[in-house]
């Protein structure tokens, strides 16, 4: 018992949990050792980085289409010229873009690129529902993850 | 095709401490989470944490334990949330096929249903006194919630624990009157 045990504490130790408890705990053995589990895991974490490190890239251009599509829909026909229509062509030297694992260039000015590419990341980060996380919780498992400080937008 | 993943380079001192704490981990994982397929993911996770932080680590055992606490209160409840109700068991897609936690000793079935129906802060506040024997102060530290908080969700999380091995004729008269 730990010694600084308080008196509600005793009062909830049951000694039938407490057994059943340890019978669960001791139940069941990993499927392979620790070099291994952490070779695979390392792997997995690996893929995720680099995955979140595009869907950064992805969630600036993201709001840059959107700043873009903001402006060019204010009244007054004199606002600034749009930053990266879609429609216009490949993406130029100041246009969003990123690489792909696979090496393949993106475009994310392509909604269609960039949708695939966010239900590629969301499906890596391991969401089966296809739907990716809020900013806040993405922050959060990147920097559990140990990423790099441009993935978390800084 | 080799697809025997390339051992990390970096961690010494990381597979020691992992070979040696596993097996505790897993089961400190098994009582928060319920299940063995979400206990191994658990752990897999909070030594892959661990083993990235490994060098900025002063006390790596407290370290992996909050980790673990904190994922499966956090990510691991949020991606429950969101899987489909389809998929009941837990499968999901990134597990891994052939490689389950295998059952070694014994377990009490009606702890596990006992587990199912708790919320997951009564389950992780009755997984840290039972398993890790600690105090409410230590689990409260643990949660990252006020002492209260933790000492509401083991009395509550005991109580219904006593209640459903009672309905399940698994516990002693003697051990109620214990309390």
């Amino acid at each position: 018992m730990n010694q600084h045990e308080t008196p509600d504490l005793l009062d909830s130790h049951d000694p039938e949990l407490a057994r059943a408890f340890a019978r669960l705990s001791t139940a069941y053995e990993a499927p392979y050792g620790a070099d291994e589990l952490v070779a695979r895991r390392t792997d997995r974490l690996r893929a995720r980085r680099r995955w979140t490190t595009a869907l950064g890239v992805a969630a600036a251009a993201a709001v840059v289409v959107t700043a873009g599509a903001v402006v060019t829909s204010l009244p007054g026909g004199d606002s600034p010229a749009p930053l990266s229509p879609a429609s216009e062509g490949p993406a130029g030297p100041s246009e969003p873009s990123g690489t792909s694992e696979q090496g393949e260039q993106l475009d994310l000015t392509d909604p269609e690129q960039l949708a695939r590419l966010e239900r590629r990341c969301a499906a890596a980060l391991g969401d089966s529902a296809g739907q990716l996380r809020s900013a806040e919780e993405l922050r959060r498992d990147l920097e559990a993850a140990g990423a790099p400080r441009e993935c978390l937008g800084e | 095709m080799d697809t025997t993943p390339a051992r990390p380079a970096t961690h010494p001192g990381f597979e020691e401490f992992a070979t040696a704490q596993q097996r505790r981990l897993l089961g400190l994982a098994h009582a928060l989470t319920g299940n063995p397929h979400d206990a191994w993911d658990l752990t897999q996770e909070t030594l892959a944490r661990v083993a990235a932080r490994w060098r900025r680590i002063d006390d790596a055992g407290a370290y992996a334990r909050t980790t673990m606490v904190r994922l499966n209160t956090d990510t691991w409840r949020r991606w429950r949330r969101e899987r489909p109700s389809a998929d009941p068991a837990g499968v999901e897609a990134g597990r891994e096929p052939g490689y389950e936690p295998r059952l070694v000793g014994e377990v009490d079935a009606w702890l596990l249903e006992g587990l199912a129906t708790l919320s997951a802060d009564q389950r992780t506040a009755l997984a840290l006194r039972y398993v890790e024997d600690l105090d409410t102060r230590s689990i409260a530290h643990r949660m990252g919630v006020p002492e209260g908080t933790a000492r509401s969700n083991l009395t509550r999380g005991t109580a219904r624990l006593r209640e459903h091995a009672r309905a399940a004729g698994a516990l002693h008269q003697n051990s109620e009157e214990t309390r």
